[in-house]
């Protein structure tokens, strides 16, 4: 017991939160620059999305 | 203060929350004038309104009376639903939200069934029409369960009647959500998000502090059932134990792709707004959750023996709070509730509007007039959810938890394979949608009580996946989905990958 709690408890109150958090934070320190260049329009941000509009066939 | 007064407070509070949706409402209408703008707020929102808009939709007064309740039930157990909800939730920011923006943008879509239209390139509609029955199936069980919750926990706060509650409840989101559209949804999501942001981290703190401290707290527990200490609670580690905590993760499997949370990526200002979007929902969902959780253990101690472990939130904060305090909880409650409501009305309400009278029956009605229509479809679809609501005041929270589960059925599965896999066809999405959604009602139905009590989101995915693979590998992709599908990863990169330049 750890505070009152199981110790089997605890490890689960952390794989409750700690992989999440890590996940969107990596994801997040990724992506971040990227999609900063996106948004000013830089010549490493990619296309502008509005640029692949109504590709699809059954769009007149 | 005596009960008249006490009731004056919690009314007070309560109308000045009413004023600021409505007020919310009618700021947010100018937005509303053209279809994209009342179903998507014209793709124009931040990273903070669509992370606290997602989360509060997906949490509805679940939360905030079932959770808790669980809480108080099986203790820690229930933390095998912050597991699912964690993972669910930042899987889907992380894997799922960048590249359905990313296609949803491509295709100009505004719904979920748009997309999966496009995706497929699906003329004859087929995926649009099976895709809004199922929305509006599943959101008239949806928002009847929430208006039921309204009932109650106005007649719990205030000793009003339960009919009573319930339709001052359904006026005050039918009248903000049929005047400001999504971006009135978007906004009010926000401020009621951070009610119950504010409710979750407090109310458990306080609970524990009145029983004494954490040590006391849990030693209580332990005197009063040891198994509520327990990760595998009352069953251990039999079949039984490891069935509840597979259930209690499949909770949060939703958040990856039911369609009331995909509009919200669909709404992003732009794929910017995502990465921050994540980290903030992540980060809330867990003191959502935990918060829930903890609460309920600490009323366990506090008020032992309740007839209905669901009322243990109402209960302790009128018994631990002065009565104005008590007021703010029942808007958190109340906020809980309208949150997932006017999302599902605006959800169905697209179903309707664009996926079939714009897109099938009548595509030469004005942007105006359709958006017209979508606002009074929104009230008409609430009234049919009232109807239910007003003579049933047994429904509970299991129906939530099956309309949640058929959405994310029947949409799951096929979203995923859509974005991920290149072999995916429309008769592979169609036939894996129905086939999810009609597992997830049918295990309810006939299977369920007879296997554990598994809850009907794991078949229902199961099933969803099976039939979109073993169909589409026995069918051909659409001409050109594989290069499309290279041409976006290139441009949003992988979740853990940038985006590879010169685009």
């Amino acid at each position: 017991m750890i505070a009152g709690l199981p110790l089997g408890t605890w490890i689960l109150m952390v794989l409750s939160t700690l992989p999440g958090l890590v996940l969107v934070v990596a994801a997040y320190r990724v992506h971040a620059g990227a999609d900063r260049g996106q948004q000013r329009g830089g010549p490493c941000g990619p296309e502008a999305p509005q640029a692949h509009r109504d590709r699809s066939p059954d769009r007149g | 203060m005596g009960e008249t007064g006490a009731s004056g407070a919690i009314v007070g509070v309560l109308v000045f929350y009413f004023l600021v949706l409505i007020g919310i409402g009618w700021w947010a209408s100018r937005e509303s004038r053209s279809v994209s703008g009342f179903y998507l707020a014209g793709k124009k929102l931040p990273s903070w309104v669509i992370a606290f808009s997602s989360n509060t939709t997906g949490e509805s007064g679940w939360l905030l009376l079932g959770l808790t309740g669980m809480g108080y039930l099986v203790g820690f157990h229930a933390l095998w639903v912050v597991l699912g909800e964690v993972i669910g939730v930042a899987l889907a920011w992380t894997l799922v939200a960048r590249p359905f923006k990313e296609y949803t943008d491509r295709y100009d879509a505004i719904t979920v069934p748009d997309y999966l239209s496009d995706r497929f390139r699906d003329p004859a509609h087929a995926i649009r029409i099976v895709s809004a029955l199922i929305i509006f199936s599943m959101v008239w069980a949806y928002t009847a369960a929430q208006l039921t919750a309204s009932g109650k926990a106005f007649s719990s706060f205030l000793g009003t009647s339960y009919e009573g509650g319930v339709l001052i409840g359904a006026a005050v989101i039918f009248l903000y959500t049929s005047i400001g559209g999504f971006k009135a949804v978007a906004y009010s999501d926000v401020l009621q998000g951070v009610l119950m942001f504010l409710c979750l981290l407090v109310l458990p703190i306080v609970g524990i502090w009145q029983a004494g401290g954490w040590g006391e707290t849990m030693a209580a527990i332990a005197a009063a059932d040891p198994a509520l200490l327990r990760p595998m609670g009352e069953h251990g580690m039999s079949v039984m134990g490891v069935m509840s905590a597979i259930s209690f993760v499949g909770i949060g499997l939703a958040f990856l792709g039911a369609p009331q949370l995909l509009t919200r990526f669909m709404s992003a200002r732009d794929r910017g707004q995502i990465s921050e979007g994540g980290v903030i929902a992540v980060a809330c969902i867990i003191v959502f959750d935990i918060g829930a959780v903890l609460t309920g253990v600490a009323g366990r101690v506090l008020f032992p023996g309740l007839g209905d472990p669901e009322t243990v939130l109402p209960v302790m904060s009128t018994e631990l709070f002065p009565a104005i305090v008590a007021g703010v909880i029942l808007v958190v409650v109340l906020a809980a509730i309208m949150s997932t409501v006017d999302s599902l009305l605006i959800l169905a309400s697209s179903a309707v509007v664009r996926d079939t009278v714009q897109k099938v029956f009548r595509p030469d009605f004005s942007d105006r007039r359709l958006a017209l229509i979508g606002r009074g479809l929104t009230v008409v679809i609430g009234l049919g959810g009232l109807a239910v609501a007003l003579p049933e005041s047994r429904m509970i929270f299991w129906f939530v938890l099956f309309a949640w589960s058929g959405l994310a059925s029947a949409f799951t599965p096929v979203v995923l394979c859509s974005l991920f896999w290149r072999g995916t066809t429309r008769a592979g999405a169609l036939a894996g949608m129905i086939a999810g959604f009609a597992t997830a009602v049918l295990w309810v139905l006939v299977v369920k009580e007879h296997f554990y009590d598994l809850y009907e989101m794991i078949p229902g995915f199961a099933a969803g996946f099976v039939v979109t693979i073993v169909v589409s590998l026995k069918t051909k992709p659409p001409p050109g989905a594989a290069e499309e599908m290279d041409d976006v990863k290139r441009v949003v990169g992988g979740p853990f990958t940038r985006a590879r330049s010169g685009g």
